[in-house]
């Protein structure tokens, strides 16, 4: 209750769009998803680690001040106050951003959005993609989720999997906190296949194989047996 | 929008040289270093769109110009931070896939974000629907099949000849 409260104004001034982004014009929608609601625990793991170590602090500090006084409560205080502050905040942007992220897969491409405070919305058509992966680490692996990442050409500084605060890096798409990585793997696969020229190979090598295909070629097997039959019928 | 209302930006809106102002007011002691460079920026900034691609160009004592071709276009991204958002801007990132992971050409202080960005992923690599792959010409069946029956016509008549 609280919280909707406050996400409605926040939204407001924020001026965060609250719906999904719209999706790339010309292809048909596949897909709309979000992230998984495990996504969102794994966010609130580290404001959960970090309460925990500002309530130690806290209780720490509590205990001295019983002993010495003084300065000691200010401090008890000021860490109490911020500590709480810090979580809250946490907590709040970890949900907000949990709940702004969009994922969009179109016959064409994917579109990514993502962001609170700085709001990024990526679209990588498929013709361009180069690799397709899934990242899982350990902690993700402990609550289930994994990350999908859409590669297209060029580099940049940086390890390859290495990623910006947004989650994507220059050249890349993140799907980031999903349960079902492997079919969204797939399903990217599938629709990556329909571009038999994605990524930056030469479309000229295989796309030109010429009319070898339907009926042109029935007619010509046609002649082919006329032609037999009428020499058939000359040497006879 | 139409492209015709692509093509004819040429210039950021006024509310980028407020949101340059901000920033550069936000790094505190930095601002007289800043707010020069920024405010020249702004003056200098250029766009243009044509059929092939993009062009933006800024500067006084060290001028750049990139251009850009739309097939060339990689990845679109657009980004709005906070600021942004209050003026109803966006900046859309274009890149290309050249070695570096900064956007080649960023579009700056746009209202018509949203339509930049449908315009030039219209116009992207795969963005648009597929030429047709490599056919036989219209009408290459007829003729064969044309043909066929011309053959077929000269059998009968040098069988029909022959039994005669």
């Amino acid at each position: 209750m609280l919280y909707s409260a406050l996400r409605t104004a926040v939204l407001r001034i924020l001026r965060l769009p609250a719906g999904p982004p719209e999706p790339p014009p010309g292809g048909t929608v596949v897909r709309i998803f979000n992230a998984s609601p495990k996504y969102l625990r794994y966010r609130l793991l580290t404001v959960f680690i970090g309460a925990l170590v500002g309530l130690i602090l806290s209780v720490l500090l509590l205990f001295g001040a019983l002993a010495e006084g003084g300065l000691l409560w200010v401090a008890f205080a000021a860490e109490t106050l911020f500590g709480a502050a810090a979580v809250f905040f946490g907590y709040f942007t970890a949900r907000l951003d949990f709940e702004m992220r969009y994922y969009i897969l179109t016959d064409r491409s994917v579109r990514i959005r993502e962001g609170v405070v700085f709001l990024r919305e990526s679209t990588l058509t498929f013709a361009n993609v180069q690799n397709l992966r899934i990242r899982r680490g350990p902690i993700q692996q402990l609550f289930g989720i994994a990350d999908v990442l859409v590669d297209t050409a060029g580099g940049g500084s940086g390890k390859p999997d290495s990623d910006t605060h947004q989650g994507a890096g220059a050249h890349r798409g993140a799907i980031q906190g999903i349960e079902n990585p492997s079919e969204i793997r797939d399903l990217v696969m599938g629709l990556l296949r329909k571009f038999r020229d994605a990524g930056l190979g030469d479309p000229e090598d295989h796309a030109r194989s010429g009319p070898t295909e339907g009926e042109p070629v029935e007619r010509m097997r046609e002649i082919l047996a006329e032609v037999k039959g009428l020499r058939m019928a000359l040497t006879r | 929008m139409k492209p015709e209302g692509i093509f004819g930006i040429t210039r950021p809106d006024p509310g980028l040289l407020w949101i340059y102002i901000i920033r550069c007011v936000l790094t505190g002691p930095f601002l007289p270093i800043l707010i020069l460079p920024h405010v020249f920026r702004y003056m200098t900034l250029r766009y243009k769109f044509d059929e092939e691609g993009i062009g933006v160009s800024h500067g006084v004592l060290f001028r750049r110009e990139s251009y850009i071709t739309y097939t060339r276009m990689q990845d679109i991204h657009l980004s709005r931070g906070i600021i942004e958002r209050w003026f109803g801007l966006g900046t859309v990132e274009v890149q290309t896939a050249a070695g570096t992971s900064a956007a080649e050409i960023r579009i700056e202080g746009l209202k018509e974000f949203n339509e930049l960005r449908d315009f030039l992923y219209t116009r992207m690599r795969g963005g648009h629907p597929a030429p047709p792959a490599a056919r036989a010409p219209e009408g290459a069946a007829a003729v064969l099949a044309e043909i066929r029956d011309e053959l077929r016509a000269l059998r009968a008549d040098l069988e029909k000849r022959r039994a005669v």
